[in-house]
């Protein structure tokens, strides 16, 4: 026999560690342990049911922590403090007196807490938590009723194990309904408490500027900076547009507003939609596909040359879609002039490469040398050891001959613009890790990179990657395409962009969503294809044959089955409800008074109380007689009610 | 509540997977709840020492009819009594008693039988009347008294001898020992002298019979019935063979436990068939 009492008092002690430790990054570190050492009195006090610290004690100290709390509050700083006082005060209850109330409370603060701990983190832990917080909750909750109903109750193994069962089907049926609650508790445009939520930090984002070095800051930055669902697409294709650099001043190249209209050259082969799903940043591009036709969820203005910026500016995650043609480009339809540009004071060196570079006949020639130019300079892609002079660009193609990207992208660009190719830079990222489990790319900042597009003589824009000429491109650039991450690795990070695409993203739109989608349908149920259900149907038709078998294999045997008609025929018949075992079945046979209940019976008992299975026959003539009892009107079972009453 | 309007007012979907769970639980708990009173039937069974204005308890069996669910935290109240079954196994029977105390005599119904349970949870306490017969047999309250005329009294129950096997009377026989025989029936200086055990059989001893006319009785009829009651339950239990004479009727001396409700049972329904 064991108490409830006591796995009561456990299942408090856990849910109160449950609450807390979520909170570790987060609090003061002798909060954490104030709660430790008030959970180890309270565990001595239950065994020697005596409490060191006694009721008013513990309202006078929560009293001094109310007014630690209201003096470090503020609007600008509540969570943490708010978030102190609760765990204090669970501190309080875990070393005092175990009562059913301070139990209820005690459970009541664990979820407080364990709710307050999403003011700090989203995390996908708190789901963890959730479910465990949930589990012990609701087992809390019922032994509570069975200690309140009886402090003394004391249950034997086989009621532990009943009560389990019913207590496990508890928080199970309820965590499945909590999926339903969650997407249909209204939610409103604006949170009037947003300053409450944990803000996402933006660190990084997309400058309207290049310069060379400016981007190898990224080359070490493993955050990521977004997550593409769609279907796997070549490496060659995998190049994330942000933003067009068009204007060169110096060494930098800038974005000038003024872009003329392109007309878009498509690849209908090519086409794809994918959704995006964006970290936070600081800057209000949104990275699309190259080239992108349309996007879609988010409210944006699109610029001539395909550059896609965001209405609004926001410090949360973002999600919207894309339709793009990996093959397509556009072309340009005047203005061309303004991507010719070039600073006045280049060097000698560098004019002398352009001017070997002009004597090609047309575009292809011409970008020939220049690949054949940046080849023979032996240049290495390299984010390290870069030279960061007044002429950078001259620097990296003659001496030193590493550079990023952007030192690549920069010259190459400025090369075919001295040679009269109109040109311009691209910034955005080159290639991604592809989630198998999840159906998505996931981009690194790492993956920032800066490309050239030049205009050739038809007037269209053509991608160029002068990252590509380096020596070692193939090591350099290709890794995080060609990168296959681990199984391991693969299930977390899709788990982790489920929980910020299914919860933390889930908004007043996605609900409206649903219910739009939900609609839709009931529309198309409207237009039944049975086709598309074949599949499905077949599937069914093969289990039912197991279900079948399973309702046979736990179908009770024939006798037993002939017995319980028999008793329940006679429950009716003699008005008792329900027949008790004491009752046999020659006593039923007489009372009822019926020759056909005495044959009856007999017949079964010869049989069945001989240890020996019914054949065939006595089970036919069994299953005659109790359908002749039905038949019998109930005044014809021999005798009158004041007759059975009497009996009984 | 909080939880639900901070969620609201916050946006915060974690705290909207928090409240949806309580929300989700709270359906459960309560669809579990109007289960947990679903399918129990309640029989009050025949009570055999219920006297009337004396402090009884009555028997009371529940039956849990349904096929998967145990039945948790039953309360069963019946005016202030009450009595609790804190499991019950699906398919299965358990029985409490009720103490009550009844007015009187006769066939008297028994207050209304309510169960209530708070399972789940202790927020709500919900409860079904329970239906089905609550007649109960109460025997008439007795009243001490000796035999009309002082007769056989306090004479002990040994006093006629029966020629009917028994443990007490004279020698009737010497028999083989056979497995029903109790051990100290073995007559062991005769099994020393045979191969086998020898057991002495001997007659039973019994007591003469009485017959309790109740118009012999002084008192008020209720007075007379519970003089008669409380002599039936005293000389039964000294092994009497004890009959009795209402008006016109007889019914023969015998003793037993049967003899005792029969005459108890014909005493509590007097004049009131």
């Amino acid at each position: 026999m064991v108490g409830v009492e006591r796995i009561l008092q456990i299942l408090a002690y856990l849910a109160a560690l449950i609450a807390v430790l979520p909170l570790l990054p987060f609090i003061s570190v002798w909060i954490p342990m104030i709660v430790v050492a008030a959970g180890c009195l309270g565990l001595r006090g239950d065994f020697q049911g005596r409490y060191l610290l006694g009721q008013r004690s513990a309202t006078l100290l929560a009293m001094i922590f109310m007014l630690q709390f209201v003096a470090q509050a503020s609007l600008s700083n509540l969570v943490v403090p708010l978030i102190n006082l609760l765990c204090l005060f669970l501190a309080l209850r875990l070393a005092g007196e175990k009562l059913p109330r301070h139990i209820l409370q005690l459970f009541l603060l664990s979820t407080i807490i364990l709710a307050a701990s999403s003011m700090l983190s989203l995390n996908l832990s708190y789901l963890l938590y959730l479910i465990l917080m949930i589990m012990l909750v609701t087992a809390g909750l019922v032994l509570l009723s069975f200690y309140t109903t009886d402090s003394r109750l004391k249950l034997s193994r086989r009621e532990w194990g009943l009560l389990l069962k019913t207590i496990a089907v508890l928080p199970s049926v309820s965590l499945i309904l909590m999926l339903f609650f969650f997407i249909i508790l209204p939610r409103t445009q604006t949170p009037l408490w947003n300053f409450l939520n944990p803000q996402p930090v933006a660190q990084t984002g997309m400058s309207d500027q290049v310069k060379p070095g400016s981007v190898t800051d990224l080359a070490t930055n493993e955050q990521p900076a977004f997550r593409v669902e769609s279907e796997q697409l070549p490496d060659d294709a995998l190049y994330w547009r942000g933003i067009v650099l068009n204007k060169l001043e110096g060494q930098t190249w800038r974005r000038s507003g003024a872009v003329s209209k392109e007309e878009m050259v498509p690849d209908e082969g090519s086409e794809i939609e994918l959704t995006f799903y964006a970290e936070p940043k600081i800057d209000r591009f949104l990275v699309t596909l190259d080239r992108p036709i349309e996007v879609q969820g988010i409210h944006h203005s699109q610029a001539g040359d395909s550059v896609m910026e965001s209405r609004l500016k926001t410090s949360q995650p973002l999600s919207y879609k894309v339709r793009a043609q990996y093959r397509g480009s556009s072309r340009q339809s005047g203005g061309e002039h303004r991507y010719l540009g070039v600073p006045d004071d280049l060097s000698g060196r560098l004019k002398a490469v352009a001017e070997k570079i002009s004597e090609g006949e047309n575009f292809s020639a011409k970008r020939a040398l220049l690949d054949r130019f940046f080849q023979q300079q032996q240049l290495s892609y390299s984010p390290t050891r870069l030279p960061q002079t007044e002429r950078a660009l001259e620097a990296f193609l003659f001496e030193s001959r590493r550079g990023y990207c952007e030192y690549f992208a920069s010259s190459y660009a400025l090369l075919l613009r001295m040679a009269g190719i109109p040109s311009r830079l691209v910034g955005g990222y080159l290639g991604g890790t592809y989630n198998q489990i999840g159906g998505y790319y996931l981009v690194n900042e790492s993956a920032a990179h800066i490309w050239v597009e030049a205009l050739d003589d038809d007037g269209v824009w053509r991608r160029i990657d002068p990252s590509r000429l380096a020596i070692n491109s193939a090591e350099a650039l290709n890794l995080n395409s060609r990168n296959r991450i681990s199984v391991f690795t693969a299930v977390v990070d899709a788990a982790l962009h489920s929980w910020s695409r299914l919860v933390l993203n889930y908004d007043l739109h996605q609900q409206i969503g649903v219910v739009r989608n939900l609609f839709g349908k009931a529309r198309q149920l409207k237009e039944f294809d049975a086709r598309a259900w074949q599949p499905s149907a077949w599937f069914l038709a093969g289990l039912l044959p197991l279900g079948a078998w399973w309702l046979w294999k736990r179908r009770a045997a024939r006798h037993v089955r002939l017995i319980n008609s028999f008793r329940a025929l006679m429950a009716k018949r003699l008005e008792i409800q329900p027949i008790g075992a004491e009752i046999g079945l020659y006593e039923l046979a007489q009372r009822s008074r019926n020759p056909l209940c005495r044959t009856f019976v007999s017949l079964y008992g010869a049989a069945v109380y001989q240890d020996r299975a019914l054949n065939n026959a006595e089970y036919r003539q069994l299953r005659r007689i109790l359908r002749d009892l039905k038949r019998q009107p109930q005044n014809k079972s021999g005798r009158s009610k004041k007759a059975i009453r009497l009996k009984a | 509540m909080l939880l639900g309007f901070a969620a609201v007012n916050t946006g915060n979907n974690l705290l909207y997977l928090m409240v949806s769970a309580f929300f989700g639980f709270m359906a459960v708990s309560g669809l579990v709840g109007q289960q947990n009173l679903r399918k129990l039937s309640l029989r009050v069974l025949a009570a055999d020492d219920l006297f009337a204005q004396l402090p009884g308890r009555v028997e009371v069996e529940l039956t849990n009819q349904r096929r998967w669910l145990p039945a948790f935290l039953i309360n069963l109240t019946s005016g202030d009594a009450s009595a609790l079954v804190a499991v019950l196994a699906p398919g299965q029977s358990c029985r409490r008693f009720l103490p009550v105390v009844m007015p009187e005599r006769g066939y008297q119904q028994l207050s209304a039988i309510q169960i209530y349970s708070c399972f789940p949870i202790n927020f709500f306490v919900r409860s079904r009347l329970m239906p089905g017969k609550r007649r109960l047999l109460v025997f008439p309250r007795p009243i001490s008294s000796a035999l009309p005329g002082g007769q056989y009294q306090d004479q002990p129950a040994r006093q006629l001898e029966l020629s009917q096997p028994g443990i007490d009377g004279e020698l009737r026989s010497i028999d083989s020992y056979r497995q029903s025989d109790p051990l100290k029936s073995i007559h062991w200086k005769l099994s020393a002298r045979h191969d086998d055990f020898r057991v002495k059989r001997q007659n039973q001893l019994g007591a003469p019979s009485l017959l309790l006319n109740l118009d012999e009785f002084s008192g008020s009829l209720e007075e007379r019935l519970g003089m008669c009651a409380y002599l039936v339950s005293r000389l039964i239990a000294q092994q009497r063979a004890v009959g009795l004479k209402l008006d016109h009727q007889i019914i023969d001396p015998a003793s037993g436990r049967q003899q005792r409700l029969k005459l108890l049972t014909e005493l509590a329904l007097y004049g009131r068939r």
